[in-house]
Parts: structure tokens; sequence; C-alpha cells
């Protein structure tokens, strides 16, 4: 591949298909509340930064003359996975924090529970 | 001292009742919870029917979650002092004196009653043990005190303590974090030995497959409560709540 070689066009239409497929969906997910706005800003930002890299091919050729990779998908393979990474692990984190959540409230309610009992008793 | 007996019970409908009894004719004194984690057959009912009171959790949140819940519910009546005791009927309620004796001395925050292996012939599967043995060392070196039955379910806690455990409890793994979160909160911590009786049913919360990752998992634990600052104690008393 020479330094100044460009994106094959019929991949680059392809690219930006995807994005804006991707983009639709996100928005239609949040539309009917599936998807919390939070979230839905993420992968946005991801079609929306995949469509630039597609439409604008000298861009990853130049990172990937940057960082000294050998071809242009090892490098959107190493990004595509860092990110899947980062947001696995940030699942796991909000997992953690609603396992704890739900605990509290699981314990709160047994105790509800045993005092409308009580009263029940009483009465 | 008013002191609660904490009853985790999950699936001991055949003996909840006998247990229940058992404790309520050895000790009148003492009051009696029952903390029902979601068995799937009719414990909770059999424990009500056994005149105490029941708290039933919604979902099943293992025996930390169930503990905690009582501490809760010890911590909301205002009792002073906490004894955890099996709903399997393996813990002797003879035994409560032993237990309960060294906190109405004041000499300890936290007592553990230890099974007295000899006496009653208790021998833990092999994985299990591996662990006892592996969190001992640890802990050990860890909180400066030689704690030999590290899974005991048999506690008794002063309301310092199950207080302090309401807020911050290690539900993933109860028996060994406890006592190295309880020991590095500068709580007075003491191993007595009791004797045990075989459960009267059901099987031990670790199963076979989950005993082979027990020991890892309550190293890990352990690394880790080392690892963090312990959440800092409330000193605020009932009359002057902040």
């Amino acid at each position: 591949m020479s330094p100044d070689a460009s994106l094959p066009l019929r991949a680059q239409v392809v690219a930006l298909l995807g994005c804006v497929a991707l983009f639709l969906f996100v928005l239609e997910l949040v539309r009917r509340r599936q998807l919390r706005e939070e979230y839905s800003m993420l992968w946005m930002a991801v079609s929306l930064g995949t469509a630039i890299l597609a439409a604008w091919g000298g861009l990853l050729l130049g990172i990937t003359r940057l960082m000294g990779a050998a071809s242009a998908n090892s490098v959107i393979l190493f990004f595509g996975l860092l990110f899947l990474m980062a947001v696995v692990l940030h699942l796991t984190v909000r997992v953690s924090g609603l396992t704890e959540v739900n605990k509290d409230l699981a314990q709160e309610l047994a105790l509800l529970r045993q005092k409308v009992e009580e009263q029940g008793d009483r009465s | 001292m008013k002191t609660l007996i904490i009853i985790p019970a999950y699936g001991e409908a055949p003996v909840i009742a006998e247990v229940v009894g058992d404790v309520l004719a050895t000790r009148p004194d003492l009051d009696v919870v029952v903390v029902d984690d979601c068995s799937p057959d009719d414990t909770g009912a059999r424990a009500r029917a056994a005149g105490v009171p029941v708290l039933s959790l919604p979902v099943n949140l293992g025996i930390g979650g169930a503990v905690q819940t009582g501490f809760k519910y010890a911590v909301a009546q205002g009792y002073d002092a906490v004894v955890q005791l099996d709903g399997d009927g393996q813990h002797d309620p003879e035994e409560l004196a032993t237990v309960l004796e060294p906190l109405a001395r004041d000499e300890a925050d936290m007592v553990i009653g230890s099974r007295f292996v000899a006496a009653t012939g208790y021998k833990a599967p092999f994985t299990r043990r591996v662990g006892m043995i592996l969190f001992s060392a640890v802990a050990a070196a860890a909180m400066k005190q030689k704690v030999a039955d590290t899974t005991s379910g048999f506690r008794a806690l002063n309301r310092e303590v199950f207080t302090y455990l309401a807020e911050n409890y290690p539900v993933d793994f109860p028996d060994a974090e406890t006592l190295v979160l309880v020991k590095r909160s500068g709580f007075r911590l003491l191993e007595v030995p009791v004797k045990m009786r075989p459960r009267k049913s059901g099987k031990s919360s670790t199963t076979t497959l989950r005993s082979l990752y027990y020991p890892f998992k309550q190293l890990l634990s352990v690394l880790i409560v080392l690892l963090r600052d312990p959440p800092p104690r409330r000193t605020a008393s009932p009359e002057d709540p902040s």
C-alpha cells in the first residue's frame, strides 16, 4: 500500500451506510425508551466517529502511519477492541452498583413487610 | 442486655420450627428473629407459626445479605447485642451463654463460636479445609490475631459492631472478610470453643463446585479488604442521631 493510497470507494459507502443505520437505530431505541439518553450519546459518538473515518480516508491512513501500524485494518480492530473492553468494564461496574442497590431494597422490603405483619397482628 | 438471636434460614422447613423452639425453650429471656432468604419451601410460614417474627426477603440474597437484614432489624429495634445462629440446628442453644458472656463482661466486641473439632468429629470438606487454613494464615498476619474457625456462623456481636455491619457488610463473602473488616476497624475479636451438633437438615451453603474456588475468592476478598481503608466508624450514640 503506497503512503497516499485512499480507501476504496465501495468500502467507504458501506461503512457510511453502517454508521447511518447505527445512528438511526440508537435514536429509535431512545425514542422507545429502551435506551437511556446517557448511553445513547456514547453510541452516537461511535457512529459519528466511524463515519468521519470512513468519509475522510486520509485520517485513518494518517493515524496508521503515526502509530507505525502495518495496515489500517489493525488500527480499526485495535481501537474497536479497546472501546468494547472499556464498555464491558463500565457495564460490570454498573451491575455491581445495581446489585448493591437491589440488596438494600430487598432488605428494606423484608423489614417493612415484617412491620406491616406485626401491625396486622396487633389490630 | 437486650439480646436478639438472628437465624438466617434457606429451605429449612423440616427443622426450622424445632430449631426456633429449642432456642426459645433454652433461653426464654432472649428474642428471636428468623430471616427467610426467599426459601422455595414454607420455612417462613413455619417459623412464623413457631411464634417468632420473620423477615421474608423477596429475592434470595445469600447468607451474607440475610444476616445483614437481621442486623438492620436489630438496629431498628434497639437491641444491645445479637447472636447469629444457623437455621439448620447445628448450633446448640446451650452455647449461647458461652458466646454472650464475653460481650456482657465487655471483654470483646465480637465473639466467634469456634467448632470444637474433637468433641463433635466435625470434618469439613477438603476444599473448605484448604480455604480455612489458607485464610487463617493470611488473617492471622493481617489481624495480628489467630482465628482457627474463620467460617463459623455462630457469632455474637455487640451493638457497636452490628450497627457498623448493618451499613458495611461484605455480603459476597461474609465469614472471612467480616472478621478482617471488624478487626481492622478496631473492634475486639474473641474466639471461644463451642460444641456443634450435626446439622439437622439441608446442605451447607457451600457447594462442591463453589468450594473449589472458595479458597481463592476468600484470599482475594481478604487482600482487597486490606487494600482499602475500612469505612469509618460512627461514634454517635443513639440519643444523638447525626
